[in-house]
């Protein structure tokens, strides 16, 4: 073995990661990016879940965006709780947004007579490319479930092929579950909220009671009780404003098709919903 | 000027790095489950086989040859590579956040790739000249994405189809690589007549 290779190949290599070395660390001097520390701060009140339920891809984004004063400081779902903390790293005052939870607008569910015996795979999705579902219904929830699949909190469970239900001390009112639905049956609506209609479609009454044993017939009924005008009928679908509505309830009463449902009985007539 | 599209043309779709050399399989079926995840890692695969390829030219041109040390080639390319992948990250990070943000985690990824490491060790044994080099690596580079981005449009339809719970995932995934690296194998004997 010649000793001189070994003493070259060492000097070589060793040099070459010595250089490498240097090089780098001199670099990392040179090209270091400086970051604002209230991001660090930001993101570690943030929870961390990157659900996009803010608009941001992910919650460091969302802190940069904060921080930048290009972004809301209340559009953070989980936030809420720590609102005054937020306030205090950006030092200015924040106002949190209303809370607000998915609700699924139909109530058919395995009683909304079917076209066909779908036998495919069991995705929304999927389902939908067959003609746009099984259901004579056209706007109804397919049940399979593509929500609570997407769901980064839980807070969704199948129900047979029944509406998902939602968990409400789990959901945090992302939305992501909207965006997934193809049929676009699921809602935001404040969390206070006892109302909801759920009935998706804008079919009218008639063509209604043949499709569907529970949907909503577009009668009126519940438009003429309610006291604070907070529910009106656009079509044939019944729109409620919530920002009028009293939780009082009468319209639940009143439903003949038991199609508005009372997601929050506690709330009872406990003044306007959504300031 | 015609050997350059010889070498470019076969290192694309001839001798494909993915398809044909089996190198680089683990982002070729990491990352190819989304379509622009795929862009994303084809254009930094592109990216650090050009420059990987150009800066080891030199080094094994002017450093190993010189002092007879051809040997130290794997090991001093590995170390001279991953400094330099690190060194340009920081630069984009500094210089353009938009072009970090675009190739962002896929770069350190593949900083180790075999495919990088194989684009170098094959510009040498085949004795490209420097123009050589880079057209091959550049060219490795674009073979990559073009197999990863099919690669990536085929498993995104079969995210929708009923594959066996026995085939799911993986296993199909790789028939799938097995079938194109057949078709591929098709262009074989594209110079020789």
């Amino acid at each position: 073995m010649n000793a001189e290779v070994v003493v070259v190949s060492l000097v070589i290599l060793g040099g070459v990661g010595l250089l490498c070395g240097v090089l780098l660390a001199v670099a990392s001097r040179v090209f270091a990016v400086k970051t604002d520390p209230r991001i660090e701060a930001l993101e570690k009140i943030l929870p961390g879940g990157n659900c996009g339920g803010c608009g941001f891809p992910s919650c460091h984004a969302y802190a940069q965006s904060m921080v930048e004063g290009s972004a809301e400081p209340n559009r953070c779902v989980l936030g809420a709780d720590n609102i005054d903390d937020i306030s205090k790293i950006l030092g200015k005052e924040v106002v949190a947004a209303e809370s607000r939870v998915a609700a699924i607008k139909c109530c058919g569910g395995n009683t909304a007579l079917k076209r066909f015996d779908y036998d495919g795979l069991p995705s929304c999705r999927v389902a939908l490319l067959y003609g746009g579902g099984d259901r004579l219904c056209e706007q109804s929830c397919l049940g399979f479930g593509d929500c609570v699949d997407v769901c980064p909190f839980g807070a969704l469970s199948r129900a047979g092929r029944d509406a998902p239900r939602v968990d409400r001390d789990k959901c945090t009112g992302c939305g992501i579950c909207t965006k997934t639905c193809p049929k676009g049956v699921i809602v935001l609506i404040p969390r206070r909220a006892r109302t909801l209609v759920a009935c998706n479609s804008d079919e009218k009454g008639k063509g209604m009671r043949k499709i569907c044993e529970t949907g909503c017939i577009g009668c009126g009924r519940c438009v003429k009780v309610c006291p604070e005008d907070a529910l009106s009928l656009e079509g044939n679908r019944v729109r409620v404003d919530y920002s009028r509505c009293t939780n009082c309830g009468l319209c639940i009463e009143e439903c003949l098709r038991k199609t508005i449902k009372d997601l929050n009985p506690s709330e009872r007539a406990s003044g306007v919903v959504n300031q | 000027m015609e050997r350059l599209l010889i070498v470019l043309f076969s290192v694309i779709l001839i001798n494909n790095f993915v398809l044909a050399r089996f190198l680089g399989l683990c982002p070729f079926l990491g990352v190819s489950r989304e379509f622009k995840s795929s862009l994303s890692m084809g254009a930094a695969v592109i990216f650090v086989m050009t420059l990987a390829s150009t800066c080891t030219w030199f080094i094994q041109r002017y450093l190993l040859i010189p002092y007879r040390v051809e040997f130290l080639q794997t090991i001093v390319f590995i170390l001279v590579i991953a400094a330099l992948v690190q060194f340009v990250e920081m630069v984009i990070q500094k210089v353009s956040p938009v072009l970090q943000k675009a190739l962002g985690i896929y770069l350190p990824l593949i900083t180790t790739n075999c495919a990088v490491l194989g684009v170098c060790l094959l510009n040498i044994r085949e004795e490209y000249t420097l123009l050589e080099t880079i057209v091959h690596g550049a060219g490795g580079g674009v073979g990559f994405t073009l197999a990863i981005l099919i690669m990536a449009g085929i498993r995104e339809r079969l995210a929708l189809g009923k594959v066996p719970s026995c085939m799911q995932g993986f296993p199909i995934s790789f028939i799938i690589a097995c079938l194109m690296a057949l078709s591929f194998f098709g262009f074989q004997g594209f110079f020789s007549h």
